[in-house]
């Protein structure tokens, strides 16, 4: 028996596209529903369209015989398919009585296989597998259904179907369901800014349903229907002062004029020149490590899995993120925060210390959360600093904490400009908090940092390059004169927004760079290729 | 002759009736040696019925001696009738008829015989030669 073509990779990888007569099929399912349809349920019935097709494509092939069943009763002459025998045709010719003591009376008809004849029950009406009610030919065959070929295949055929629906001006889209242009209702624009004027007072996001009821197109919040959420959603999220920044499964409407330019547009400090690394390359020091620092670059599998049930996490904060008063959504942290695909989601941070609220914003789409600068500065937090983030009951919540000291003067890799060269030195600095010695990050002049960063980026020098200046620097604070990897990935990021991945990738492509024992590595300019 | 497909601890197994049939071995005559008494017994009366049995998976009639029925209900209750103490082959052959003929894998046999291991089962029901017709499943036609 040939594959079916609808189970196989080829077909929906290569062959698959959502033609015309698939949106029709899928306008007609919108308009028969009367309901917005998920773009997964709407690919699952096409899967389905397609499979059943060729069904009804193999069945024509299959002489039109009808399929065995032992419920069922056959004529002589009529032509069977054989599920059970890999779908073997053969034509009745003859029939008797059968008997059997546990079943009693049936009838047994004889089937003719291109010479060889076989026995087989009929009018068998007992508990059978062929008897089951699901007798496609599909089903018999033990093919996947459409629910699995979707999942299989979601890769492909998801952004296929969502293209071509996005390109069709019959449908309309929010959050991944689809409506029918057609079917949405007709809204004065005067709503709109009664649905601007209601957030602005609100001094916070609406959900969608306090938005219909303050827009007045309702008496009764009971009236409210799903394809009213969706339609005025639909106007809103194409209305350029509105913001959704709801959380997955909330919708909530806030207004663009009063988010952060953050919640949308990353910091130049956060964007990584994204360098690809092989951490198969790297050696159990390096992958340990790898996996201890909290930074948004690193390879999902390159991370120990967290317990999904822990209450709350440590984190070391880098310099990047310190500067920006953002944290890094890592597998690690991005449970602890609400989050949606969609858009950023706005929520409160609650201060560990003094139980203060303050918004925070997550920014699945660029992996960081942002709102923290006032809360690092006003606690005085340097770059290295243990941050713990944890649960509340209310998700839309979330404790931000550090591990306080009395505060003590510390000694403290300190950044500074000097001439036109990053410089280290270790000085005493004032300190309260807990902190990890290899990551630690003072600075005595921002302001010059931030330049000199300008035109670190300007000139773009290369990772190996710019870990060959920052070497000597670093190596003279340690008497042994090697320099941690940990505090190398630190210094970096000072000057350059680079993840630890690609700095290990290159101190381990490098011959000028030596490794030493527990994650050291000193530095031979003589080798530097 | 049907191509040889070596089985592995993933095929299922049965009688084939029509291996009996068309060897024209005389299947009554082998269910006698697992008959207890009491079926025996009951068998007398059976002399000569037949009936007719239905394949659990494909529906295929075969007819049967009614010796294969008493077996399979009398002694489907006896604890004794896949006594460790039988041999290998014969218990096998024995779980088939308790469990009316169903396929089974040679690990599902050993769940159900208790006896050696499901390796030894394949090697022994698994070659070219057929043993009382237990074979592997094929739906060939």
């Amino acid at each position: 028996m040939t594959q079916r073509k609808t189970q196989t990779a080829h077909y929906w990888q290569k062959q698959f596209i959502a033609g015309n007569q698939d949106l029709e099929a899928i306008y007609n399912q919108i308009l028969e529903h009367n309901q917005p349809i998920r773009l997964d349920a709407i690919a699952v019935d096409l899967i389905r369209r397609h499979c059943d097709a060729e069904e009804r494509e193999t069945r024509r092939e299959l002489q039109e015989g009808r399929l065995y069943q032992p419920k069922e009763s056959y004529e002589k002459n009529e032509t069977l398919v054989f599920p059970a025998l890999g779908f073997a045709t053969g034509t009745v010719v003859s029939t008797r009585e059968g008997q059997h003591p546990g079943y009693g009376k049936f009838m047994v008809i004889s089937v003719d296989f291109d010479g060889s004849t076989k026995e087989f029950a009929t009018q068998f009406d007992h508990d059978h597998p062929l008897n089951m009610s699901d007798q496609s030919l599909a089903n018999l065959q033990g093919l996947l259904s459409p629910e699995e070929l979707y999942q299989v295949y979601k890769d492909s055929i998801y952004p296929k179907l969502k293209n071509a629906l996005n390109a069709n001006d019959d449908f309309v889209m929010f959050h991944d369901r689809y409506f029918l242009l057609d079917l949405l209702p007709e809204f004065h624009e005067g709503l709109f800014n009664i649905a601007d004027a209601a957030i602005d007072i609100n001094n916070g996001p609406l959900s969608v349903d306090a938005l219909i009821e303050q827009m007045g197109l309702v008496k009764e919040a009971q009236e409210i229907t799903d394809v009213m959420r969706f339609s005025v959603s639909y106007r809103l999220a194409n209305d350029e002062r509105f913001d959704d920044v709801g959380p997955t499964g909330r919708i909530l409407w806030y207004l663009d004029r009063i988010a952060p330019p953050e919640a949308h547009h990353p910091p130049r400090r956060l964007l990584v020149n994204a360098q690809p690394y092989d951490s198969n390359l790297f050696d159990e020091d390096l992958r340990v490590l790898l996996a201890e620092i909290d930074d948004e670059t690193i390879n999902l599998e390159d991370i120990k899995p967290l317990d999904p049930d822990a209450d709350s996490v440590i984190i070391v904060l880098n310099y990047p993120h310190r500067r920006v008063g953002t944290l890094p959504l890592t597998p690690k942290t991005k449970p602890f925060f609400p989050s949606s695909h969609y858009n950023p989601v706005l929520f409160e941070f609650v201060d560990g210390r003094t139980g203060n609220s303050f918004p925070g914003w997550t920014v699945l789409e660029h992996n960081y959360v942002f709102g923290l600068e006032k809360w690092y500065n006003k606690n005085k937090l340097p770059a290295g600093a243990y941050i713990t983030i944890k649960r509340t009951d209310n998700p839309m919540q979330v404790i931000v904490d550090y591990q306080a000291t009395r505060t003590q003067r510390d000694w403290v890799r300190m950044a500074s400009v000097t001439g036109n060269k990053l410089t280290f030195q270790m000085n005493p600095a004032p300190l309260s908090c807990k902190y990890d010695e290899l990551m630690i990050i003072g600075e005595s002049d921002a302001s010059k940092l931030d330049d000199f960063w300008m035109k670190a980026e300007e000139r773009n020098i290369s990772t190996c390059d710019l870990l060959c200046n920052l070497f000597p620097v670093l190596s003279k604070l340690n008497p042994q004169s090697t320099v941690h990897a940990k505090t190398l990935y630190s210094a970096a990021n000072v000057i350059r927004r680079i993840g630890p991945g690609a700095i290990f990738q290159e101190l381990l492509t490098r011959p000028c760079f030596i490794p030493m024992n527990h994650g050291y590595w000193t530095y031979d300019p003589s080798l530097r290729d | 002759m049907a191509k040889y497909i070596k089985p592995t601890l993933d095929t299922k197994f049965h009688i084939d009736f029509s291996w009996w049939q068309k060897k024209g071995q005389n299947l009554r005559s082998y269910l006698q040696s697992h008959a207890c008494p009491p079926c025996k017994e009951l068998a007398q009366d059976s002399q000569g019925q037949i009936f007719d049995w239905v394949n659990p998976e494909t529906g295929e009639v075969f007819q049967i001696d009614m010796l294969w029925h008493i077996i399979h209900t009398h002694c489907s209750e006896d604890p004794t009738f896949l006594d460790s103490r039988i041999p290998l082959t014969s218990a096998i052959f024995r779980a088939f008829i308790l469990n009316g003929n169903i396929p089974l894998t040679s690990i599902e046999i050993h769940q159900k015989i208790s006896k050696k291991t499901p390796e030894l089962i394949l090697r022994t029901i698994g070659r070219r030669q057929v043993y009382k017709g237990i074979k592997p499943v094929t739906t060939p036609v």
